[in-house]
Order: C-alpha cells, then structure tokens, then sequence
C-alpha cells in the first residue's frame, strides 16, 4: 500500500506549492482590489462631502494613535474581529449604563470612539448618552458637570481628528447650550463655566486621569481669547474666491466667532460657546454645503440666533441678579409660592421675581427719593459690563434673526421667530435702559445724573412701547383685540398714539374680566412694562 | 427520591469512579505507577514547550500593555482596577485557549500520526497516558500561570508606584473636592495594591432615632415600616383542641404609639410668614408688624398595613382592611391595641400561603411609630383566631422567624435603585443602623477602626439652583448598643458608587459589637443603602498572596479544562473535540441564564409567537408550559455539567478583597468532582479504543 503510493507522494510537494502560490496570489489581489476599491469609495465620499472640494476635510488613517487609523487597517491589525469587537463593546457600555454600574463604562466608550473614528453617528450619540444619560446617573452637581465636561473631551476629541465635521460641531455646541447653558442644573454651570474659562495658571494633568477636571482657560488675564483659539491648528483654511463677499467663512479656529465680543472679563458664558459653535456650523452648512446627520436644514440655521437670545438673556439676567445682590433681595422658592402665593397665582422663576424686587435700586425709603449720593458697590463695574452686554448681544441676535428669516427657504418660520425678534427688541431697550439708569445712580445728583436719567427714561419709553406692543401682537386675545377695533395683522400699520390707546384699552378689559388665554406670557411682559415705569417714577421722569 | 434528584451529580460521578476504577479499571489501578505517569507528564510538557507554546505569554503581556494605555480610568486605584482585570482576563483567556487546544488535539494526532505507538507498546496502562498527559498539560497551564503572574506582579507594582506620583499632583490641586481628597490620601496613605480583609453587618435597619433599649421608632411618610415575619404552617391556623371544620375569623392586634412633631401653619400674611425681608423702600411701608402665627396640629395619622406571602406578593392592602387611607391611630400618644379584623378572604389567603408578613408604617409626614421589640411576655403584633360564632378566642399566632436566633421582626425603608432609602434632611432625617456583632477589627495606631462605603444616590428631578458642588454629606456615629454610648458626628462628603473611606474612634467597639448610625444630611438626595454599603476593615493580607490565591483559581479551572478537552479526544476528531468540550464548559451558565426567567420564559416565548391573540389561549398554554418543561429539563442536565461561574478569580484581586479560602475550596470541588469522573470516562474510553494494531 505504501509501496504503490510513493511515486504519487513524491508529487504532492511540488503540486502544493503551486497551489499555494495560486492562493497567495489571489490573497494579494483581493488585497489591491479592496484597497483600490476603499481608495475610490473613500475619493467619492471626500468629495460629496467637502462640496467639490471646497472644504478641505481631516485626512483619514494618518493619525499617530488607534483611532487615526482607518478601519481598513484597524480590522487588518485585529485580524477581522473589530466588527465583533465594537458589537461587544457597545452592548456591554449599553448594559452598564442600564445598571447604572460603570466603572469600565468610560474606557469602553474610549475604545468605541478609536474602533470607529469614521461614523459621525456614533460620535453624536457617546457625546449625547455622556452628557444627558450618564452626567444624570452622577449625584453631586460637580460630578455631574464633570461628566459633560467628559462629553465635551470626547467631542474635541474627535474634532481634532476630523476637524470641520458640522456633526461633531453642533454636538459640542448642543453641550453648551443645552446642558451648560440651559438644564436644570444651570445655575451651577454656567457660573463654573465662566469661572474656568478665566485665565489661570494651568496644574499639570494626573497622569492616571486622562478626563478634564476642570475646563481649560480660554481667555488671557485681560479677558481676551488665546490666540491659539482664534487660530486653526494648521493655519486658517483659505476663502474660497468665489464665496460672496457677506457670506461668512469658517477659518478653522476653535473660538472664531466669539473674536467680535472681546474682552469677557467675568469669564466666556457656556451660551456664548453654543453660540460659536452653532455659528461655525451654520456656516459649515451655508457656505460649504455640508449636511448634519441627524438635524434639518432649518434647525441648524436657526441655533445661532437662538443661542444669541438666550446669551443675550443670560447677561441680562445676570445684571438683575447684581442688582438683588445690592438690595440684598430673598427670592421665594417655588414652594413658598406654591404655599403662599405671594405673587398671585403665578409661581414666578427667580429671574421674574427679580424683575419686580430690584426695581427700587437707589430708592431711599426714609427720605421718598432717590440718594443724592453716588451709588458704590464693588459689583456696579460688572453690573454695567452685563447690561451693556446684553444690548449688544440683543442689538446681535436681532441681525442673525434677520439674516434666518431673509432665506427664502425659511420664510415658512416667520410666525415662529418674529416673536424672537420682538422680544429682544424688548431685551435691547430695557437693557440699555437699565444701564443708563445704573450710570445715573453712579453720579451725585445733579445735571451729569439727569442727562444719564434723561436717556434711560428714552430708553424706558421704548420698552413700554415694545412691550406693550408684543403683549397685544402676541399674547392678546383676537376678539378682544376685534371687539377694539383692531386685529393682529395690521397692527404694526398703526400709529403709536392708537397702539397706547389700544394697550391701555386692552389691559383695562382684561382687568375687568376678560378672556386672557396668554396671562402668562402677557404678564410677563406687563412685568416689563411695570418695571420700565416704576423706574420712570423713581426718576421723575 | 428527592435525595437522589438533589445529589445526582455526586451519585453520577461516584458511580463512574467505582465503575471505572474498581470494577472495569481494577487491574490498571493496581499497576498504577506515579513514576510513569510523571514521565509521560514530563514529555507532554517537554513536547508542548518545544511547540512553543509558552510564546503565547509575550504576545498577551504586549496585549495588556497596550490595552492598559488606552484605558480611561476615574482615578488612580481604578487604574490599577482596570489594569488587573486586563492582566486577569489575559491570562485566564490564554491558558484556557491554550490549555483546551492543546488537550484536544494531543490523543487524536498522536494517534492519526502514529505517535501513539511508541507510548502505548511500553508497559504502560491507558490510566497512566490519561492522567500522565492531564498532568503535563496541567503543567503547562501551570508555566504560563507563572509567567503571566509574574509579570501582573511587576508590572501592577511598577504602574502603582509611577501612579503615586499622580495621586501627589492630585492632592496638591487646591481645588480638590473634599470626596477626591479623601480617596488620594487613602490611597497615598494606604498604596493602591492594599488588599483587606472586611466584616460587614446584616440589612441596615431604618429608625427615625437610635434605638433605645427595646424601643424602636420609625419615620413616617413612608420612609421606613416594621415588617414582622410569620413562619407558619396552614396547619398552624387551627388550633390544638380545635375542630378541623371549625370556622375561623381572624384579626390583627397591633400594640405601638406614636408621635406627632410636624405642625402646620395657618394662613399668615406670606411675606412675613417666612421672615423673608422686602427691598428697603418695600420693608419700610410695611408699618404693621403681624402676630405671631399660632401652629396647627395636622390631623391624626393613619396606619398602613401591608401583608405579604414570602414570594413578596400582595396578600392584603390597606384597601382590603377597610379604607385605602389606612386605620385611623387612637387619640392618644401613650402605647394603645389596636384590633384590626381581617376580612375572610384574607384569612383564607393567609392559611394558604402559612408563610407570610406584616407590615406596618404610616405615610404622615412628621409622625414616627413607636414599637417594643418581641418578648418571651410581650408581642407588639399577633395574629388573633377566634370563632365567629361564638366569639371564642381560639389563639393567638405570634411573630415566627424562620431561623429561630433571630428576631421576627426588621426594620426597612422604602426600596430605591440603590437599596432601601435614606432621604436627606439635615434636621430630621431619618437613621440607618448597620449592627456589627462579633468582629474583629484592625485597630490603628491613632486608635481608629476604618470603614469603606459604597452606597448609591438618587436625587429628586427639582431644579438645582444652587451655586455649591452639592456633594451628599453624610452623618456617621459608632454607638455601643449595651450602653447608648454615642461616638462623636463623622460627616463626610459621599458620591453614587464611589469608595468612601473614614475612620471611626475604636474605643465604643471593644467587644466588636457596635453599631453604625448613618444621617444623609442633603436635602434632595436619596441615599440607597444595601447590606454590604458599608464594610469594617479587619486586616489586611499581601497583594502578591492575594494574586497568588487568584493563579491558583485559574488553574484549577484550567485543569478542568484540560480534563474536559481530553475526554471529549477520546471519541471525536479534535475540532469536534473542541467544539463539544467548549459547550460543556459553558452550558451550566447558559443553562442558569435561562433558568433565572423560570416560568417567565415560557410566558416570553407564547408571547412573542402569538401577541395578545386571546383567540389562542390553548395554543399559547401549550407552547408556554412546553417551553418550561423544556427549561426544567435543562436545569436538570445542568446539575451535571460544571459550574465556571465557581472560578471568578479576577473579581476579588480586582477589588483588593482577600479571597477567602471558602472560595478556593469550592472551585477545587468542581475542578476535582468534575474532572475525576470525566477522567475516570476519559480513560475508559481509550482503553477500548484501537489505538495501535
């Protein structure tokens, strides 16, 4: 048997040979075959995606590190089980957070991130499940702001691994406004923000913790932004020769947009970070025709004047709470409210309740009148800075708001945002007002205080107007409105004389009972009205 | 039959090791020679090492290395945590890959390559080539256990000593919080590969203040409840002397008092109610100063009765007793009876279920219920039979705990994510009590006994406008529970499932009996306590001991590892050898996921087949109980296939836990009570294999 066998065994090394070399040899021409055909894939992808080139885009697969290489390499390097990793990966991260056990929870994120740098979408959801699910698991507010912060990391992360990516962008401007700028918790962050924004002498970094503890500084001991946030890492990308002069043009720049609101001597507000980043998306989309994965057209062009708003918002809000800080005001918790009702049958947000307790700033209660004497405090600086701050961002938000609604594509949004418009009309004038009446209070009385009076009351004036104005455009009930000769639409055709009457005539009935679907809203603005009178009063004006 | 069905795999493996050693094997066994069996031992090692097996070991120390650099750790001992596991993990990982291929492919290549030959016509048994090559692959685990647990030795102590230098920057952050602080300088103090030994009390017990003698008092709005266990049988519920068919009425007697400490304001001016000043100018046209409020006492408080079978199902509701609000308290804050007739279709529940409890609480705000402890003279509940006809008091069935030592009654808060709740108040909070009996301690140097919590918080969805870190701070005394001697406050800062460390004065804890009284100070923090929230130190024992301990598990398992591939070779080519001794390795534990659904699963299954299609309630009947019979049967095969779950060697080192030799013991039983008889299999199927003409 073994006999008769040997001459054909004699064979077999030669035959396996060549097959073996048949099979190498297709091995490899599959290998040029995909990579050729990744190659072509990846040219088309770059191509839809930087609009033709015009947005030059981060380069794939020559980082340094796990995640700078593509998948291509990654899969080769882990012999095929990246797939099967990652599926692991995300099941076991995804049951942690169930059982709110997560002690690897951060490192399987991390390796998530590095087996798939090139989905945009897995990028925005780890930055959404930190930043919302897990920052919620955390009990302490600094742990919790810690666990955003973690969420920010991810995002600069991967921004700079594939910079000018409008999905990444817009997440970390998301953070910013709706987290930092806008949860809950608020009040805390958007403090810690700005604190930690503040120039400081950086500590060196743990060597175990490679997670932020704290925010890096932004802004040089003057409040001005480091240069190396108002540069792109590898220069300002160049303007493309045939973008219209007024069209915006992102220069690759970390804090670009923030440049025209220099100095921020109490810190950057986490709402001006959303604002940056929300521009430098809507430019991403406007000017170089990028697409976000999961967000509408609409909605991206829309964010920066919103974050505007409420940055604008936020200052002045920061002002009145200067102002309850020298009159020494207690706000009521919701619970006293609720209990006692203090404020009628509203339970006012502290912001509202200051609106009414500050208006008295400078009133001397023995002598019925205004101090003759300056106003002094350690904070009026800021307090100035702050109202100043919020005209300007209104006088800001107001243009952006134009610029949306002069698209055609969104004309349809008109009704939505005109309110916006109005309203920081409304914030622009009360503001300046404010300012001008704190400026008075400044000076001793005499002819310097009355022309700082005189413009604060012009200022005033118009804020009643406004206001006064937004309650019966917006928040008036139609037959009211028709049952006084008047209707929504042709309000603005009215002379001034006719809309006092109107408000005076509207609040009068109103007063005597009638409908008022939107007393919550009109109140709001009848607060503002009261306000700007009250001061009117106090001066004497 | 019930022994049998509880001991089948010891009875199996038994009757295999008699079968195939005294009764078929007797004449191997009694030439069985060590000599032989080490020397095939010795060229299965020498064979496997000229296959360079032990290559494997640089290959995963790169691996660790690499993997422990991109790890994203939240502190410094999670660093070494995160490493460990790694280390762990890669080792356990490449001796049972390893190990399972190595043993799998020995026999059938050996034969197919006629290698066998030169083994099987020396004068040696079958007995001897299985044991002697089990031996020699045992050996190879154990040669990579060593290298591998040599380089987890040195590099986790070269990677806590580099991190040392990260904890110093750590604490020289002025802005620390008091939470971090707290752990770098136990770790600084303590080193990051510290390994303890730890006692831990029972449940912690709820109190709205410290026990006092056989005095418990508990919170009310429904914080915490007294619940009291009856062990019984339905026979119980009929009386000695008593007729069978005698009718039987029930009700309950509950003997507590209570206290009210909550008042409510009347309807006052809301400015000056609250002593909130106005603006100057406002404050100064406020000419009239209001009186004094006079408070209000809120009404009298309501009981909640709960009763419950030991699966935790409703029995009875306080709707079922009469009125969903509760029943009313007597007008009276001296200790009162209460007499509460139960309904007859509870009574009936109860005889029923035999095994039951009773729990009691209030859900008034401000009132705390106050309970003597169980006596031989005194019951503070008892569950009253009397005959409805004519009103004769049958007897009386008092709180009965299944283990006779203990008390038949706890005190529990309301359960939350994280265990029973502690709600933050930092005037009235309510008490957690962890009742240490009969520990040891290790006492420091400065007099201290230390502790390590670990609890889960919860917060409420109000918003937090608050400008502080809002850390959960927490109130922690020792207390002598033979004097009422109370240590001074401790506070300390805690976070959800993080260690916390502290150090408590040792002297109230001498005889090691104490108690831990916990306040959660925060408002708007819920804190979840469990058994094992709170641990005493007792001592320590050396990592290297420790990891030690943890190698030894891992070749235990690879033993039975080995044994399971080789007996699969000696019946199936080795890819299908391989194959099979992977499912036996892991169908214990897919078998135990299934059974934790128990009858669920069926229900799970019709479910998804059928949907809320009521038209095929037999069809779904059918598939649902086919479904669990069918899980049953496999809870049965699964008490004959090896539990791995019995080797988690990583969880313990990871957590600088000592591993107790408990622990050890019962891997060691299944490695050997699995693999004896599977050896003892092994060899007898190769004996009547032809291997050689």
């Amino acid at each position: 048997m073994s006999s008769s066998n040997q001459p054909a065994s004699s064979d077999q090394p030669e035959k396996r040979s060549v097959a073996r070399g048949a099979v190498v040899t297709i091995l490899i021409c599959s290998l040029l075959l995909v990579m050729a055909g990744r190659w072509l894939t990846g040219w088309q992808r770059q191509r839809v995606l930087t609009n033709d080139g015009r947005v030059p885009m981060a380069s794939e697969g020559g980082g340094s590190n796990l995640s700078g290489m593509n998948s291509f390499a990654l899969a080769l390097l882990l012999g095929g089980l990246r797939g099967p990793l990652v599926m692991f990966l995300w099941q076991n991260s995804e049951s942690q957070k169930q059982e709110r056990n997560l002690e690897t929870f951060d490192t399987q994120v991390e390796w998530i991130r590095m087996l798939q740098p090139e989905f945009d979408s897995v990028h925005i959801f780890q930055m959404w499940n930190k930043g919302y699910n897990i920052s919620v698991q955390k009990a302490s507010l600094a742990n919790k702001y810690l666990t955003i912060l973690d969420a920010l990391d991810y995002g600069y992360s991967v921004d700079s691994e594939r910079p000018h990516n409008i999905n990444i962008i817009e997440t970390i401007g998301q953070l910013f406004f709706d987290k930092f700028g806008n949860s809950a918790e608020k009040e805390y962050y958007r403090q810690r923000v700005r604190t930690e924004s503040q120039w400081r002498q950086t500590q060196p970094q743990r060597a175990a913790i490679t997670s932020s503890v704290r925010l890096e500084p932004r802004l040089n001991p003057d409040g001005y932004i480091l240069p190396q946030y108002l540069t792109a890492p590898g220069g300002d990308l160049p303007r493309p020769t045939d973008l219209a002069a007024d069209k915006p043009w992102n220069t690759g720049a970390d804090l670009q947009y923030l440049k025209p609101f220099e100095p921020f001597p109490y810190g950057i507000s986490p709402l001006a970070f959303a604002y940056n980043y929300f521009k430098r998306a809507q430019v991403l989309q406007d000017s170089a025709g990028q697409t976000h994965a999961q967000l509408s057209h609409t909605v991206i062009d829309s964010r920066p004047a919103l974050a505007l708003k409420f940055w604008s918002e936020a200052e002045w809000e920061r002002g009145r709470k200067i102002e309850g800080g020298l009159l020494r005001v207690h706000l009521f918790s919701t619970e006293q409210q609720e209990e006692q009702k203090p404020f009628g049958n509203e339970t006012l947000e502290p912001r509202d309740q200051l609106e009414l307790l500050t208006i008295p700033l400078g009133f001397n209660s023995q002598t019925k009148k205004l101090n003759d004497q300056p106003l002094e405090a350690d904070t009026l600086p800021e307090l100035l800075f702050s109202y100043q701050r919020a005209a300007d961002l209104a006088a800001a938000a107001i243009q952006e708001y134009e610029r949306y609604l002069n698209e055609t594509d969104f004309l349809a949004n008109i009704s939505t945002y005109e309110s916006h418009v109005e309203h920081m009309r409304s914030v622009h004038a009360a503001a300046l007002a404010d300012l001008a009446y704190v400026r008075g209070l400044m000076l001793p009385a005499g002819a310097q205080r009355q022309e700082q009076f005189k413009q604060a009351a012009e200022h005033y004036h118009q804020s009643i107007r406004i206001n006064e104005f937004i309650q019966l455009r917006y928040f008036t009930d139609v037959r009211l409105l028709q049952l006084l000769g008047a209707d929504r639409q042709s309000l603005r055709k009215l002379p001034q004389s006719r809309l006092d009457q109107l408000a005076q005539q509207a609040r009068d009935a109103i007063y005597a009972g009638a409908a008022n679907p939107d007393a919550i809203d009109r109140n709001e603005y009848e607060r503002y009205a009261t306000r700007a009178h009250q001061r009117l009063t106090l001066m004497g004006l | 039959m019930e022994l049998f069905a509880d001991n089948i795999e010891y009875i199996l493996g038994g009757a295999i090791v008699v079968l195939g050693l005294l009764v078929i094997g007797l004449k191997d066994v009694l030439c069985f020679s060590f000599r032989r069996v080490w020397a095939i031992s010795g060229v299965v090692f020498a064979e496997s090492i000229r296959r360079r097996v032990l290559w494997v070991t640089p290959l995963a120390i790169i691996g660790v290395f690499i993997v422990a650099q991109l790890t994203k750790p939240f502190d410094e001992q999670d660093a070494i945590r995160q490493t460990l596991k790694f280390s762990i993990f890669a080792t356990g990982l490449i001796v049972t890959l390893t190990t399972i291929i190595l043993a799998a492919t020995n026999l059938p290549k050996e034969i197919e390559n006629r290698v066998i030959y030169t083994v099987v016509t020396k004068p040696t048994t079958r007995l001897e080539i299985i044991v002697g090559k089990v031996i020699g692959f045992a050996r190879v685990s154990a040669a990579i256990l060593l290298i591998m647990g040599l380089f987890t030795w040195g590099y986790l102590h070269v990677r806590a000593w580099s991190l040392q230098g990260s904890i110093k920057a750590g604490l020289a952050d002025a802005q620390l919080s008091q939470v971090h602080r707290n752990a770098l300088q136990h770790y600084r103090e303590a080193g990051l590969l510290r390994v303890n030994t730890y006692a831990w009390s029972g449940e912690p017990q709820i109190f709205s203040q410290p026990p006092e003698g056989d005095r418990r008092w508990i919170p009310g709005g429904d914080q915490a409840k007294a619940q009291f266990f009856f062990d019984y049988t339905s026979a119980d519920f009929t009386p000695p002397g008593v007729m069978p068919d005698t009718p039987i009425a029930m009700a309950l007697l509950v003997d507590l008092s209570y206290q009210q400490s909550r008042t409510i304001m009347p309807e006052v001016d809301p400015l000056s109610a609250y002593g909130i000043p106005l603006p100057s100018n406002a404050a100064a046209e406020e000419s009239t100063v209001p009186s004094t409020p006079t408070p209000l006492l809120p009404p009298r408080p309501r009981l909640q009765i709960n009763i419950i079978d030991s699966q935790h199902n409703p029995i009875a509701r306080p709707a079922d007793l009469g009125d969903a609000r509760g029943i009313m308290l007597p007008a009276t804050d001296q200790f009162a009876t209460m007499m509460i007739p139960l309904p007859p279709a509870i009574a009936g529940k109860l005889v029923t279920a035999g095994q039951f409890a009773v729990d009691v609480g209030t859900s008034a705000l401000g009132t705390q219920l106050s309970f003597r402890l169980p006596q031989d003279q005194y019951q503070p509940i008892s569950l009253r039979l009397i005959n409805p006809e004519t009103n004769q008091i049958l007897g009386d069935l008092v709180p009965r705990a299944p283990d006779p030592q203990t008390l038949p009654v706890r005190f529990i808060g309301e359960q939350g994510t994280f265990g029973q709740q502690l709600h933050g108040d930092p005037h009235n909070s309510a008490i957690a009590v962890f009742a240490f009996r009969n520990t040891d301690r290790a006492v420091s140097s400065d007099g201290k006994i230390n502790f390590e919590m670990n609890i889960g918080i919860e917060r409420t969805g109000a918003e937090q406008n608050v400008d502080s870190d809002d850390y959960t701070e927490l109130e922690i005394r020792l207390a002598d529970p033979a004097t009422g001697a109370t240590s001074p406050p401790n506070i300390i800062q805690a976070e959800s499932n993080r260690n916390v460390f502290f150090t408590m004065p040792a002297d109230l804890a001498q005889n090691g009996n104490f108690n831990l009284l916990v306040r959660n100070l925060t408002t708007g923090h819920w804190v979840g306590l469990q058994a094992r929230s709170v641990q005493l130190v007792t001592g320590n024992v050396l990592f290297s001991w420790n990891l030690f301990k943890s190698l030894l598990m891992l070749w235990l398992m690879s033993l039975l590892v080995i044994i399971i591939a080789m007996f699969c070779s000696t019946f199936l080519s080795w890819p299908i050898a391989i194959v099979l001794a992977v499912i036996i390795l892991l169908s214990n534990w897919g078998i135990q996921q299934l059974g934790d659904m128990g009858n669920e699963l069926g229900n799970q299954v019709a479910q998804q087949i059928f949907g809320g299609n009521q038209g095929q309630a037999p069809q779904f009947r059918v598939v649902s109980s086919s479904v669990n019979t069918l899980n049953k049967a496999l809870q049965a095969l699964a008490k004959v296939l090896p539990d791995i779950s019995q080797f988690s060697a990583g969880e313990q080192l990871q957590r600088g836990v000592n591993m107790p030799w408990r622990q050890l013991i019962d891997a060691a039983a299944v490695a050997f009570g699995f693999g004896i008889p599977l050896t003892v299999l092994a060899y007898l199927f190769l004996r009547n294999k032809e291997v050689a003409p």
